[in-house]
């Protein structure tokens, strides 16, 4: 079989829409713009047999407030048509990554451990320059960051205290899953361990509440970096070497 | 004043004025059973279903052959019933002879513990602002405490817990919670007999490891069972007021049941109704409360406020999440489970909430 390369067939990410979704664009843009590669929209309600692995090379589950943040933020979600689809995907081994919202849906469904409740500051948190250290260099989302480098996303969120009980945490430490972490340490909004992103055991499956999305491009007129940029150029070489490996 | 009058004495074979250990080693015998230990299984007892009939305090008394067996297969039947329907019971199996049952040994309570669907015996009595016979809008739930030489009186709630009757860790909403999950099973299970359940006496008692547990006999005995077409008279009422033969009475309750539980086979591990029970409408209430390990800033936020207005003595406010559910089900052990599958699919995080089922009604029709 001949290589694929991604002239030929470009990758192909999908983008989680719930109702209440709304940071699906920014991802599309995103994605678009660093992966040069087609995003499309997965609606919540579709029950589509064919399984997602077949359709999409990642699935990214945007920022927002699905279901009006109904019962606990991401709860609606996980119990929707599309994320059940989801969840096989993930166990399948491809990338799945849950931004803001999404890394919410994502402990919802006990694809992460531990869970995301209120602030412990009370506030809506909305800040363009959040500090973070990139604790892990690891494919599929964050190979192109050096060990321990420094980051800046904005954040945009009410309920992003990372809480899990202690052995969780300890195990989280223990293997290597807190991937960002917020340089301020719990003081930004009473995260467990100042945990920003973890991701699962088999490492596949990320969440993390603040934004690349937001930062993909570097922009001085706004003092923006464009750092968010290598979470997108992670994930393309992390799909093509997936697509790859396929069709050898 | 004896509830369903004499038969609650009649059964209780230990005049007990404490919570009795029946796991003695020696039998004891009452009106209408023996209960003997069994060698070699220190936790098992023999029940022994005697033919005698006794009423109005043994001052009537007569040998009815056939009817020790007659109770024993009724019991059974119960029990085994009340087993599939989920309801923990002393029932272990059949005894050698058709008259016994091999039973678990319980630390009994001291009290009796009477539900009432419709108005006989003590209760129009006792409170004429119910007409005899009436069906009761909900169910009643009374207790009575045993003891032959106060003549059972009946033992307010708070009494109880005045008292100290119960064991550690026995609360009467406990009690009350199973008595009518008892009546629900026996509601529907009679109602496919064709028979009013009017009222009838359940006795509990805690087994080895703690667990509560439903006991004693389950006969016409100590029930008041009427043919819900002709109003004939099924219990002990027939040998009670002389309106014929207590057997063919007896015999009667056992067949229909026979009939109906053989019908649709009872499978103990399933939990499944054990009849068409048709499905009946339950009002939950379900708690949902963050872990106490869990920062809550909303609950932090409530107590500052009211401490900053007005009311500085306030220590500590938790705010929580209140669900009422109105769903159908067979029964209230299924509407339980029911309740309890929400909670733990979605009405909670279980990583940082807790819930509780606080209540569970059921709605009349």
């Amino acid at each position: 079989m001949m290589m694929m390369t991604i002239n030929e067939k470009p990758l192909t990410i999908g983008i989680a829409r719930f109702l209440g979704s709304n940071c699906d664009e920014d991802c599309a843009e995103a994605v678009r713009n660093v992966m040069n590669a087609t995003a499309v929209f997965l609606w919540q309600d579709e029950e589509n047999p064919q399984p997602l692995e077949t359709l999409v090379d990642a699935v990214i589950i945007p920022g927002g407030f699905s279901y009006g943040d109904y019962l606990r933020c991401g709860a609606m979600a996980n119990r929707s048509p599309l994320m059940g689809r989801i969840k096989a995907f993930a166990n399948n081994g491809f990338p799945v990554l849950g931004i803001c919202n999404g890394f919410q849906v994502l402990t919802e469904s006990g694809l992460l451990p531990g869970a995301l409740v209120a602030n412990n500051n009370q506030q809506f948190l909305c800040e363009q320059h959040t500090q973070l250290r990139v604790e892990l260099v690891k494919a599929p989302f964050t190979s192109a960051y050096q060990p321990n480098q420094l980051v800046d996303f904005p954040i945009a969120h009410g309920e992003g205290c990372y809480t899990a009980d202690e052995e969780t945490l300890a195990q989280l430490e223990a293997n290597g899953q807190v991937v960002f972490r917020y340089e301020a340490g719990a003081t930004v909004n009473g995260s467990a361990n100042g945990i920003a992103g973890i991701c699962n055991e088999a490492g596949n499956v990320l969440g993390l509440m603040p934004h690349p999305e937001r930062n993909w491009w570097a922009n001085q007129a706004v003092q923006r970096t464009g750092l968010g940029r290598l979470v997108f150029e992670s994930l393309n070489q992390a799909c093509l070497a997936q697509k790859q490996a396929v069709a050898v | 004043m004896n509830p369903t009058a004499t038969p609650q004495k009649d059964t209780n074979p230990m005049p007990t004025a404490t919570i009795t250990t029946l796991s003695t080693p020696t039998s004891r015998e009452g009106k209408t059973k023996i209960l003997s230990p069994i060698a070699g299984q220190a936790n098992q007892l023999l029940a022994t279903f005697k033919n005698r009939a006794t009423a109005f305090n043994a001052q009537k008394s007569e040998e009815i052959a056939g009817k020790g067996t007659l109770n024993a297969n009724i019991t059974a039947q119960l029990f085994t019933y009340l087993e599939a329907q989920g309801l923990a019971t002393c029932y272990i199996g059949k005894g050698a002879e058709p008259n016994q049952l091999v039973y678990e040994a319980l630390t009994m309570l001291p009290i009796e513990i009477v539900v009432r669907n419709i108005a006989l015996g003590s209760l129009p009595k006792r409170i004429p602002l119910f007409k005899e016979g009436e069906k009761l809008k909900q169910p009643i739930v009374e207790f009575f405490y045993k003891s032959d030489e106060l003549n059972d009186p009946a033992m307010p709630d708070d009494a109880i817990n005045a008292l100290g009757l119960l064991p550690a860790g026995v609360t009467i909403d406990q009690i009350k919670h199973i008595a009518l999950a008892v009546n629900d099973s026996f509601l529907a299970l009679f109602s496919a007999c064709n028979i009013d359940c009017a009222d009838y006496k359940l006795e509990m008692g805690l087994n080895a490891n703690g667990q509560l547990k439903i006991a004693d006999e389950m006969s016409p005995d100590n029930f008041r069972l009427r043919d819900a077409s002709t109003g004939q008279v099924l219990d002990k009422d027939v040998f009670r007021l002389d309106l014929g033969d207590i057997n063919t009475a007896y015999s009667t309750v056992e067949n229909r049941l026979t009939q109906v539980l053989s019908a649709s086979p009872i499978d103990l591990k399933t939990q499944a109704a054990t009849v068409e029970s048709p499905l009946v409408t339950y009002f939950a209430t379900v708690q949902v409360q963050y872990k106490a390990n869990v920062l809550h800033p909303e609950s932090r936020a409530i107590t500052e406020a009211l401490q900053t207005h007005g009311f500085p003595t306030v220590q500590r406010v938790k705010a929580g999440k209140r669900f009422e559910i109105q769903l159908q089900a067979t029964n209230r052990v299924q509407a339980e489970a029911y309740c309890q599958q929400m909670c733990d699919s979605l009405l909670a995080n279980l990583v940082i909430e807790t819930y509780c089922l606080e209540s569970l009604e059921l709605l009349q029709a």
